[in-house]
């Protein structure tokens, strides 16, 4: 067997590429799409209903 | 049709706080201390706010300091003292596809700081390249490294470079 060529390496190196964002995306959008903790919600409203600071 | 106020800009950015921080933090209750803080910090601040420039970059700027002082604050690694971090690590697969993203969880928890937010904001939370180095108070050169490094022990980690994926044991000494 010889050594890979630089065309399936670079190949390689995109696939791997792809895959981390992909996994990366997913792994955020599932956080931010989680809904909001109590205690947050509840700052917020609480800042809201003060107005600005 | 009115632009929406520069506070309910702020209370749209929270998910997305949310999600940056815990990719900090890693353990969800100190992701969501270090939000709560970046909100008050953020909020507090938000009459001198400039407007027209880049809000959603100042919050992520405000977080990521606050993570940085609190970790300078504390001293202590993001390591398994406590096993609460191996705990949010090992989730029982709920979907196809969920062990290869606990695993992927796994590797990227793995990363320095430094390269791990830098992949994570250009990545995942859409920043470019220079709005990312701003964030993180750095060149644009040494984010673009940042990212590439991470992307390669990644690779490593995970064994898309064709190689067999690193022991665990590894990956955690890293």
């Amino acid at each position: 067997m010889g050594k890979p060529s630089k065309n399936s390496e670079r190949e390689r190196s995109y696939e791997a590429r792809d895959q981390i964002e992909r996994n990366l995306k997913r792994v955020y959008e599932e956080t931010a799409e989680e809904p909001l903790p109590e205690r947050l919600a509840e700052l917020l409203e609480r800042l809201k209903r003060q107005g600005k600071a | 049709m009115t632009r929406p106020s520069l506070e309910d800009q702020l209370v749209a950015e929270v998910p997305s706080l949310r999600a940056f921080a815990r990719s900090l933090a890693q353990d969800q209750a100190t992701a969501d201390d270090l939000v709560q803080e970046t909100i008050l910090k953020a909020w507090s601040k938000l009459e001198s706010f400039e407007e027209g420039t880049n809000l959603r970059a100042w919050l992520f700027t405000i977080l990521r300091n606050t993570f940085f002082s609190m970790k300078r604050k504390v001293r202590r690694e993001v390591e398994d003292v406590d096993g609460v971090h191996a705990a949010n690590l090992v989730e029982i697969p709920r979907q196809e596809g969920a062990m290869e993203l606990a695993q992927f969880r796994k590797g990227l928890a793995s990363l320095p700081d430094d390269q791990r937010e830098a992949l994570v904001l250009v990545g995942a939370a859409g920043f470019t390249y220079e709005e990312a180095a701003a964030i993180c108070g750095c060149a644009v050169g040494t984010m673009k490294s940042r990212i590439n490094r991470a992307r390669g022990r990644l690779s490593s980690i995970l064994g898309l470079d064709g190689e067999a994926p690193l022991p665990e044991k590894d990956v955690a000494s890293r």
